[in-house]
C-alpha cells in the first residue's frame, strides 16, 4: 500500500467513521464500514449486503477504492452485514443501529484457503462515533426496565441532564420547561401552550421502536428549542407478521400505604373503605405488523382497548346549609334526607355517582419502498377519550354534568431517498391536532351559580363552557426538507454537509366561552321550589359580589404563528483524529392574531460549533468540545396573549336597583338582561386583555452552551462518558407595569369607558437563568446475559426569577419589572423581591442505575428482569412572605394623577435570604421487573411480567410543610412583618400541623404492583 | 515523524486518562463509583440519613504479581435529612423574662468532600481476579447546615395577652465547617474483563457547626471501569 493510498484510506475511514450521529435524520441511522484484508489492505469492489427485519429488501452496496461503504437512512433496529468477494470469506456481522446513530464496522476478509477466519468485526454494535450528548432507549430496554409508563416524558427521565422543573414538567439542561421539542415519527406533538408532551395520547407503548433524548443537538438541523429534543419512532412492520396482545392489571389494595407522618388521623388515597375504590384497573393493547407486499409494502397497526373506567364521585352536600343571602331561610337541598324533585328535576345532595371514561385509540403506519433507494412512509393515529358525567364545578344538579372529550391525532407523510453515491434527501409533512370539547348545550340556557351559607357556590341548570363552539383546538403543522451531501475524499479531508429548510405553523382556535349562551349568572339563593333570590347592592352585600351577571364576548377566529428556518451544517473530517462541525441556523417567526393581523416578528441566528479529537484514532477514546446557541420557539402561550384565541372578555354587572330584591325570581327573570344594571354604576368589574400589549420585536428565548465530553468505548459494547455542560439563558418574556401608564378600556355593554394599568410585555435580559452540570453515563456488558448501566447528573441551576415557569400555564406573571420605581422609592432592591439563588429545577443529584438479565433456556423459555435504582435530589424552597405593596397607597394619594385603581397590585413576595435557601431530602428507591416467556405455537410466545415499584417499600420523607403564616391572630404584620412560618403545634386529636410537619402526602409512595400478560409473535 | 506523532498521542492519552498503551503495562487506571450506608457518629449530624455516595479516579502500580499500590482521588457526598430542631408552642404561659424567644427551626445538613486514598492491594490466589486492600483515606469534608424558620420574640407575657409580641424574625442561616481527617480503609475487590467490583469499609469524619466533630463507619459498594 502506498503512502497516498494509506492517507486516502485513512481520510475516508475517518470521514465515514467519525461522522457523528448528529447528521442522521430523526427517524433513521447510518451504517458505515471498511473492508480490509488480513494485512489491513483495503478491499475494493466487495459486495456489501445489509439486511434486517425493519428494512424493506436488502441494501446492496459496493466498497470503493478505499474499501469503504456507507448506508444511510436505515430504520433503527438489528442488522446483518454480509461481505461477498469472490475467493474470500468473511464473517457476517450483527449490529444494532439506534435512532440517529452512525455505526462504523471494520470487517476483515480472508482467502477461502485460510485455516482460520479472523474476526475483526464486532458481533455487538458499538457506537463509537456518537459522542454527542444523546441517550437512546430502544424498545428492548424499555421491555426490560420497570417503568410505570413508556410516555416520552417518563422515558426521558432515564437520561442524564433531564429532570423535572416547575409544575413537574420536563426540563433538559436547565432550559425552561416549555422549550423542548417532542417529535413522534418526525411530527411535532408538543402542546402549543405548555410545550410538553407525554406522547401516550399518540402511540401504543408496545409499538414504540425507540426513544432518543438529545441533550445537545449541536447540528444546525435541529432548532425551535432551547432545551433539548425528545424523539420517538414507532415500529414499521416487516416481512414477517409480528404482534403483541397485552393485558395489564393493578389494584389499589396491591399498594402499600405511605406513613401517616405527623397526622395519624388522615387517610392516604388508597386507604378507602368503598369497594369501588379497589377496582381492578385493566389496560388492553394490541399491536400487529407485517407485509402487504413482501419487501415492498409493510403495515403496522395498534389499538388500546381499555374497558370503561369509572371514577367515583359525590354530589355536593348542602343538607346542613341555608340560603346565602344571610336570611337564614331554607335553600334547595338543605335538610334533605333523600332526593329532592322540583319542577321535574331531581336533585340529590351528597349522593355518590360515577363518571365514565371511554377511550378509543387506533394507530397505523405504512412503509412503501418504491425501490431499495426510495421510501415513502405514512403514519398517523386517532385517539378520542370521552369522560361522561363529569362535574365541571361543585354541584348536585345532574343537568350540569358534562362530557369532557379530548381528541389527539397526528398524520405524517415522509419521503427518504438516496440520490446517488453522495446525496440523500429527506422530506416530511406532518400535522398534529389536539382538541378539547367540553361544556353545556345552549338549548339548556345559562349556567347559574348559587351561594349557600358556607360562602361556597353551587352550579345549576347547565354546564359551564360551550360544547357547541368547538371549544379548544391546538394544531401544529411541520414541513421539513433536508439534503445531505457527502464529499469525495481530498487532501483536506472529507465534508458531510446538511442543508435544509423547516417550516412550523402553530394554530390555535379557542373561543373558550365559560357559558354556552354567552351569559353566566350568580345569585345568592335558590329556594326549595327552585326559584332564585337576587338583590341589588345592599348592607349585606355592599359590593354586589353575590348578585352578578357575566356578559361574555368570545372570538372563534384562529391565531397562528409561522416559524421558518434555514440551516446549513458541515462536518469536516480533517484526518483520522480530528473533526470539526460548524453550522448556522436562521429562525424567523411571525405571529398573527385571530384577524390575521401581525402581532410580532422575530428572527435570530444560532451558530453551532464542535471539535472532536479521536485520541487513539480508533474511536475508542474521544474528546469533544462544543459551543452552541439554541433558539427556542416563540410559544403560543406568549403570542396568544395578544390575540383573542383562548381569551374571552367579560363584563360584570350588578342587579338593577330599580328592580329591587326578588325572593322568588324565575330563571327567565334572572336571565333577562334588562333586569341587570348595565351601566358604569352597575359595573362590578371586567376581564379583558385590552390593557395588554406586546413588543412587536419580542425575541424568542435562547440558551448558549459550552460543552466538553469524554467517551471511552470497548469493543464489547461497554462504554462510559463524562460530559460537562454550562448554559446561560437569555431573551426571557417579561411583563412590565408602571405607575401612571394607563389605558382606556371600553365597556361594550355599558357603552362607557373605564381605566386600567397598562401591561407591557417584551423580552428582558435582566432576568437570569444559569445552569452547570456534570453528566456521567455508562453501560457495562458484564457477560452475554447480564448488563449494568445507567447515568448520574450533578447539576446546579440558579436564577433570579422562575419567570415563564411560575404556573401550569407557562409565560405568566413574574415579579421582575413590575412597579420597580415604587420598590426603589421605598429603598428595596432585587434582593428583597427577586433575589438570585437556586431555582425550583435545581436538583443537585439525579441518577438511574439498572442491573438487567436476559437469558434463554433450552426449549426456548426466556427469563428476563431488571432492578432499577432511582435517585433524586431534593428540590429547593425559598422563605417567602406576601407583604403589603404601596402601589394602591400611591394611587390613592394621587387620585387625579392615576385614574386606574391598582387595587390588584396590593402585595408582593418578599424573600428572606437568597432564593432556594431551603432544600428537601434526597430520595431513592428500587423498582423490580421480572418476566418470562414460553413458546406456545410456532413463533407465538406467551409472556407474564410482574413489576414492583419501590420493591423494598422504602417510604422516604421527601418534603414537609413550609407554609408561612401571616394571617393568624398569633402574629401581627407591619411593623413586625418578619417571615412567619406557621407555628408547629399539636392539635387536640394528636395530629401535628405547622412548619416542618409532615403527612402521608410528604412521603414517597409505598410499594405497588402491576401484572402484565399476553402473547407475542 | 510517525514515531513522534505516536508519542504525542500516547502522551496526550496518558495526560488525560493515563491509559496504558501495552497490555503488560504495570500502570492501571480505573474510574469507580458507588455508595453505601454510614453509621455511628455520622448519623446524628446528618439527620439519620445514613448513607454516602461518590466516585474515584485511581491510578495503580503493580509492584509484583501479587502486590499493587494504588492512589485515588475522589469525592463523596453525605446527603442529610432534615432535622426538626424546635417549635413554637401553641400557647405559652408567662415567663416574666423580657425578652423571651421561641423558635420554629428546621435544619438541613449537607456534607461532601474530596478524598485522597492510598491502598496496598494484594491478590487472593485462591480466586482469580479477587484481591484484598487496605490503606488510609485523607478526607476534606465540608458539612453545611442550613436553618430555616421563624423566631418569635415576646416580652415575657403569656400568649393570651394581646401585644406581647415584640418582633417576628426570619431564621435564614447557613453555617459550614470543613475538617481534615485521616482514617483507615479496607476491603475486597474483584476484577473481571474491563470492570472491577469492590466492597470497602472506611472511617469518615465530618464537623457539624452545631454538634462538633463526629466520626462513623461508612461502607460502600463500588463498580468501576478499568482503562
Amino acid at each position: 500500500m502506498t503512502p497516498s493510498n494509506v492517507r486516502a484510506l485513512t481520510l475516508l475511514s475517518l470521514a465515514l467513521a467519525a461522522a457523528p450521529a448528529l447528521v442522521s435524520q430523526e427517524s433513521t441511522g447510518t451504517i458505515t464500514g471498511t473492508v480490509q484484508a488480513r494485512g489491513g489492505q483495503p478491499v475494493a469492489d466487495a459486495e456489501i449486503r445489509i439486511s434486517g427485519p425493519q428494512l424493506q429488501g436488502v441494501r446492496v452496496l459496493r466498497t470503493d477504492a478505499s474499501g469503504s461503504f456507507r448506508a444511510p437512512l436505515l430504520p433503527p433496529g438489528a442488522y446483518r452485514i454480509a461481505v461477498l468477494k469472490p475467493g474470500h470469506v468473511a464473517p457476517a456481522v450483527a449490529v444494532t443501529l439506534g435512532l440517529g446513530q452512525v455505526l462504523h464496522q471494520v470487517i476483515a476478509i480472508v482467502p477461502e484457503a485460510a485455516a482460520t477466519v479472523e474476526v475483526v468485526a464486532d458481533a455487538s454494535a458499538v457506537d463509537k462515533t456518537d459522542v454527542k450528548s444523546q441517550t437512546n432507549i430502544p424498545s428492548e430496554l424499555m421491555d426490560l426496565l420497570p417503568r410505570a409508563s413508556r410516555s416520552m416524558d417518563s422515558i426521558a427521565l432515564l437520561s442524564p441532564g433531564v429532570t423535572t422543573g416547575v409544575g413537574d414538567r420536563i426540563q433538559i439542561r436547565g432550559a425552561m420547561t416549555h422549550q423542548n421539542r417532542f417529535l413522534l415519527n418526525g411530527t411535532d406533538i408538543a402542546d402549543n401552550l405548555s410545550g410538553q408532551a407525554t406522547g401516550a395520547e399518540y402511540y401504543v407503548e408496545d409499538n414504540l421502536q425507540e426513544i432518543q433524548v438529545i441533550q445537545s443537538p449541536v447540528n444546525a438541523r435541529y432548532g425551535n428549542f432551547s432545551g433539548g429534543v425528545i424523539n420517538a419512532v414507532t415500529k414499521s412492520g416487516g416481512n414477517e407478521f409480528t404482534g403483541v396482545v397485552r393485558g395489564s392489571f393493578t389494584r389499589a389494595s396491591w399498594s402499600a400505604q405511605a406513613p401517616r407522618g405527623d397526622q395519624p388521623n388522615t387517610k392516604p388515597a388508597n386507604a378507602g373503605t368503598l369497594t369501588s375504590e379497589d377496582e381492578l384497573t385493566r389496560k388492553w393493547t394490541v399491536t400487529l405488523g407485517g407485509p402487504i407486499i413482501k419487501d415492498r409494502l409493510w403495515f403496522s397497526l395498534s389499538t388500546k382497548q381499555d374497558p370503561s373506567s369509572l371514577t367515583p364521585r359525590q354530589f355536593s352536600d348542602v343538607r346542613n346549609l341555608t340560603l346565602g343571602d344571610f336570611s337564614g331561610g331554607a335553600a334547595l337541598g338543605s335538610g334533605a334526607t333523600g332526593p329532592v324533585t322540583v319542577g321535574g328535576v331531581t336533585y340529590t345532595p351528597a349522593s355518590p355517582y360515577y363518571s365514565k371514561a371511554d377511550t378509543k385509540f387506533y394507530e397505523g403506519k405504512l412503509t412503501f419502498a418504491i425501490n431499495p433507494f426510495h421510501t415513502l412512509e405514512l403514519a398517523g393515529n386517532n385517539n378520542r377519550q370521552d369522560d361522561r358525567d363529569r362535574p365541571p364545578s361543585t354541584t348536585f344538579d345532574a343537568r350540569t354534568l358534562e362530557t369532557y372529550t379530548t381528541i389527539n391525532t397526528y398524520l405524517t407523510l415522509a419521503y427518504r431517498g438516496i440520490l446517488g453515491q453522495s446525496v440523500t434527501i429527506e422530506s416530511r409533512a406532518s400535522k398534529k391536532h389536539n382538541q378539547i370539547l367540553r361544556g353545556g348545550d345552549p338549548a339548556k340556557g345559562s349556567p347559574v351559580r348559587v351561594y349557600y351559607s358556607d360562602g361556597g357556590l353551587r352550579l345549576f341548570n347547565n354546564a359551564m363552557y360551550d360544547r357547541s363552539n368547538g371549544a379548544e383546538n391546538r394544531d401544529i403543522y411541520t414541513y421539513l426538507t433536508n439534503v445531505q451531501w457527502f464529499s469525495p475524499p481530498t487532501a483536506w479531508g472529507v465534508h458531510m454537509v446538511d442543508a435544509g429548510f423547516e417550516f412550523l405553523r402553530h394554530e390555535r382556535r379557542a373561543p373558550n366561552s365559560p357559558s354556552a349562551t354567552g351569559v353566566q349568572l350568580i345569585v345568592w339563593g335558590i329556594n326549595p321550589d327552585g326559584t332564585f333570590r337576587v338583590a341589588p347592592r345592599n348592607s349585606k352585600d355592599p359590593t354586589g359580589v353575590r348578585n352578578r351577571i357575566y356578559l361574555i364576548d368570545t372570538d372563534g377566529g384562529t391565531a397562528y404563528s409561522d416559524m421558518r428556518s434555514f440551516f446549513i451544517n458541515d462536518i469536516w473530517s480533517i484526518n483520522q483524529n480530528f473533526q470539526v462541525s460548524a453550522g448556522l441556523r436562521w429562525d424567523g417567526v411571525k405571529a398573527y392574531d385571530t384577524l390575521s393581523s401581525p402581532t410580532m416578528s422575530s428572527d435570530q441566528i444560532s451558530p453551532r460549533l464542535q471539535g472532536t479529537w479521536d485520541i487513539r484514532g480508533d474511536q475508542s477514546l474521544i474528546l469533544r468540545t462544543s459551543a452552541a446557541r439554541y433558539v427556542g420557539k416563540l410559544v403560543d402561550s406568549y403570542t396568544n396573549k395578544f390575540t383573542r384565541a383562548g381569551t374571552f372578555f367579560v363584563e360584570i354587572y350588578n342587579w338593577k336597583p330599580s328592580v329591587g330584591a326578588l325572593n322568588n325570581a324565575t330563571l327567565a327573570q334572572i336571565s333577562d338582561i334588562n333586569n341587570w344594571d348595565i351601566s358604569a354604576a352597575g359595573n362590578y368589574g371586567n376581564q379583558t386583555t385590552a390593557n395588554r400589549f406586546g413588543d412587536r420585536k419580542s425575541k424568542a428565548p435562547y440558551m448558549e452552551e459550552l460543552g466538553l465530553e469524554l467517551k471511552r468505548g470497548w469493543k464489547t459494547g461497554s462504554f462510559i462518558s463524562l460530559a460537562y455542560a454550562q448554559r446561560r439563558a437569555g431573551n426571557f418574556f417579561n411583563d412590565f407595569f408602571e405607575m401612571g401608564e394607563e389605558v382606556v378600556i371600553p365597556l361594550k355593554y355599558a357603552q362607557t369607558d373605564t381605566w386600567s394599568a397598562k401591561e407591557m410585555w417584551r423580552t428582558d435580559n435582566a432576568m437570569r437563568r444559569d445552569y452547570k452540570s456534570l453528566e456521567f453515563q455508562f453501560l457495562a456488558k458484564l457477560d452475554k446475559y447480564w448488563s449494568f448501566g445507567g447515568n448520574w447528573t450533578y447539576a446546579i441551576m440558579k436564577g433570579n426569577t422562575e419567570g415563564a415557569e411560575t404556573s401550569s400555564e407557562p409565560v405568566f406573571l413574574d415579579p421582575i419589572g413590575n412597579f420597580d420605581a415604587v420598590h426603589q422609592k421605598y429603598g428595596r432592591d432585587l434582593s428583597y423581591y427577586s433575589p438570585y439563588g437556586y431555582m425550583t429545577g435545581d436538583i443537585r443529584h439525579r441518577g438511574n442505575l439498572y442491573l438487567s438479565y436476559l437469558g434463554t433456556a433450552p426449549g426456548g423459555t426466556s427469563l428476563y428482569g431488571s432492578l432499577l435504582f432511582n435517585y433524586r435530589g431534593g428540590g429547593s424552597y425559598s422563605l417567602v412572605r406576601t407583604v403589603k405593596f404601596e402601589v394602591p397607597d400611591e394611587r390613592n394619594a394621587n387620585p387625579t394623577l392615576y385614574r386606574a385603581t391598582y387595587g390588584e397590585f396590593g402585595t408582593y413576595d418578599r424573600y428572606y435570604g437568597p432564593r432556594g435557601l431551603g432544600r428537601f431530602n434526597d430520595i431513592f428507591n428500587f423498582d423490580l421487573k421480572l418476566g418470562w416467556e414460553i413458546p406456545v405455537w410456532r413463533k407465538m410466545r406467551f409472556f407474564t411480567e410482574a413489576t414492583v415499584y419501590n420493591v423494598f417499600n422504602h417510604c422516604q420523607l421527601r418534603s414537609y410543610s413550609t407554609s408561612s403564616n401571616q394571617g393568624t391572630t398569633l402574629y401581627t404584620s407591619n411593623p413586625l412583618a418578619g417571615y412567619s412560618a406557621t407555628a408547629r403545634r399539636v392539635l387536640t386529636n394528636g395530629d401535628v400541623t405547622g412548619y416542618g410537619a409532615t403527612s402521608y402526602a410528604n412521603f414517597t409512595g409505598g410499594r405497588s404492583v402491576w401484572l402484565s400478560t399476553g402473547v407475542k409473535w | 515523524m510517525q514515531v513522534s506523532r505516536a508519542n504525542l498521542r500516547k502522551a496526550a492519552l496518558i495526560a488525560l486518562v493515563g491509559t496504558a498503551a501495552m497490555a503488560q503495562d504495570p500502570w492501571t487506571y480505573t474510574l469507580k463509583f458507588g455508595g453505601g450506608p454510614a453509621s455511628g457518629g455520622l448519623l446524628s449530624p446528618l439527620g439519620r440519613a445514613g448513607y454516602s455516595l461518590g466516585a474515584d479516579f485511581e491510578v495503580a502500580f503493580r509492584r509484583s504479581p501479587e502486590a499493587r499500590l494504588a492512589l485515588s482521588l475522589g469525592w463523596r457526598a453525605f446527603p442529610g435529612d432534615y432535622i426538626n430542631i424546635s417549635s413554637i408552642p401553641f400557647t405559652y404561659a408567662a415567663t416574666n423574662v423580657n425578652p423571651t424567644i421561641y423558635e420554629t427551626r428546621v435544619r438541613k445538613p449537607e456534607g461532601s468532600g474530596f478524598q485522597l486514598t492510598g491502598f496496598y492491594r494484594g491478590t487472593l490466589s485462591r480466586w482469580e481476579g479477587v484481591y484484598w486492600q487496605a490503606g488510609l483515606r485523607l478526607g476534606a469534608n465540608k458539612l453545611k447546615e442550613t436553618d430555616t424558620g421563624t423566631q418569635l420574640v415576646t416580652d415575657g407575657r403569656a400568649s393570651t395577652v394581646s401585644g406581647n409580641i415584640l418582633a417576628v424574625n426570619a431564621i435564614a442561616e447557613t453555617r459550614e465547617k470543613t475538617t481534615l481527617s485521616l482514617g483507615p480503609v479496607a476491603g475486597v475487590g474483584y476484577e473481571f474483563r474491563e470492570f472491577v467490583l469492590e466492597l470497602n469499609l472506611w472511617m469518615a469524619t465530618v464537623e457539624s457547626p452545631a454538634l462538633g466533630k463526629k466520626s462513623g463507619l461508612a461502607s460502600e459498594l463500588a463498580f468501576g471501569f478499568r482503562f
